[in-house]
């Protein structure tokens, strides 16, 4: 076929305008848009919840395997005299009231009473299940329970959002959902690969800081700094060195935050050095280090309020490391890259000690992050 | 399904260090193993869990 005959065509019968034009051709460029105009937005509805549903379903899948993994490894494991479902049930439920935030000043203490309050409850109620469990075993199904409850949590309120904007055929209130829904997806998806890892007490890659502590504690004497955290002291070319990390095998965080406050006034370090994972841009390199300043710890903030305040009053300088991942990498099994960059961030701890202190001088370290499977 | 995305298996792994002869090894991860964890060597020296991690088949 020649480029001729190609462009050899009448715009006029093609679109059927021509004086021996057909009704029905007219009907079908007519029918279609007068169907865009009038319920385009409900075709697009339609197809935007068409695309929530499989992710709705897959939420739910997420919900109930990891419901059923956290029952039958308690049923299995535990040994309970009562069946502990209706009771696990019960758990999933929970929720937290946060305090008012009219007036802001002294919200920070109200906050940590709320949340400590929370978790030494939920401890007491897992302690229920047997009589001979360990802190360790413990520690396990309370963190295997946050992650239950938070599927459980992004289940229902996606469902909401998705249920509603159907029943009132509101298109615009499914936009935001339609745009959230892949972030919450990749955050479901690692809370749902996190189980195995908490189940059988491997470190996760949030534990790279206290993996990094930990080693340097090694083969000193360990004291208890505040719950389910301890400390140490060392040296290092003429630097006392105060390593702080949350008390492993167990699947913990600590209170660093109560533990600053008990170590700086006491032995009032020069500087604090703190060694955590952090959440990768995308775009940026799995397990690349970087250092700035500040009190690098995550969680709801109090525990950072905590150390940036201690730090203020006695005006010693923070400087943070971190070890850059994704949020599925943080929570599940660490991977061998994050591991491998243990021996890296020490010699980065080294320098930065050396390079903001004299001799005599003293630094506290601290390694941030949930030191399932890694002791000191 | 044509399109959908392979799950990836991850196995884990427990590296052990001896503190006397320096012997690395690694093997399958066990149930109760944990970094820092100490072990007797062949050579009799103490050897221990210098790294828990995982990897893709």
């Amino acid at each position: 076929m020649s480029l001729m005959e190609l462009t050899n065509f009448n715009i006029e019968q093609l679109f059927g305008f021509g004086e021996d034009s057909n009704p029905l051709l007219w009907l079908i460029w007519i029918i279609p848009l007068v169907l865009f105009m009038f319920y385009g937005q409900r075709i697009q509805l339609k197809i935007s919840a068409s695309e929530i549903s499989k992710s709705l379903e897959k939420l739910k899948k997420f919900k109930t395997e990891s419901r059923t993994e956290l029952i039958d490894y308690i049923k299995t494991n535990l040994k309970p005299k009562n069946d502990p479902t209706s009771k696990l049930d019960r758990f999933f439920e929970h929720f937290t009231v946060m305090p008012v935030d009219l007036d802001p000043n002294g919200l920070v203490p109200k906050i940590r009473h709320i949340v400590r309050s929370r978790e030494d409850y939920i401890r007491s109620q897992v302690r229920t299940f047997s009589d001979d469990m360990n802190r360790v075993e413990a520690s396990k199904i309370e963190n295997m329970l946050e992650v239950v409850t938070l599927l459980q949590m992004f289940h229902k309120v996606v469902r909401h959002f998705y249920l509603t904007a159907k029943k009132q055929n509101n298109y615009p209130l499914i936009l935001p959902l339609q745009m959230m829904i892949p972030f919450i997806m990749e955050e479901a998806e690692a809370l749902k690969g996190a189980v195995p890892a908490l189940k059988q007490g491997q470190p996760i890659g949030d534990g790279i800081g206290s993996l990094v502590i930990g080693k340097m504690m090694l083969d000193t004497k360990k004291n208890t700094a505040a719950f389910e955290t301890v400390w140490s002291e060392s040296d290092y070319e003429g630097r006392k060195l105060l390593l702080l990390k949350a008390q492993g095998p167990t699947a913990t965080v600590g209170r660093l935050g109560d533990a600053v406050q008990k170590i700086v006034p006491e032995n009032k370090p020069d500087i604090i050095v703190m060694v955590d994972a952090a959440l990768k841009l995308e775009g940026e390199e799995s397990a690349s280090i970087a250092q700035g300043f500040g009190a690098s710890i995550g969680g709801i903030g109090t525990e950072r309020y905590q150390i940036e305040e201690i730090a203020t009053k006695y005006k010693i300088p923070t400087y943070a490391i971190i070890i850059k991942q994704s949020v599925k990498e943080a929570i599940t099994l660490m991977t061998k890259k994050i591991s491998d960059t243990a021996e890296n961030v020490t010699s980065q701890i080294y320098e930065c000690i050396k390079e903001n202190t004299k001799v005599g001088q003293s630094a506290l370290v601290i390694g941030v992050g949930n030191t399932a499977g890694i002791s000191q | 399904m044509m399109f959908q995305k392979k799950e990836e298996i991850i196995n884990p792994f427990s590296l052990e260090q001896c503190t006397s002869c320096k012997k690395m090894s690694k093997r399958k991860f066990k149930e109760g193993d944990y970094v820092f964890q100490t072990s007797t060597c062949s050579c009799g020296g103490e050897s221990m869990i210098i790294k828990i991690f995982g990897e893709s088949l």
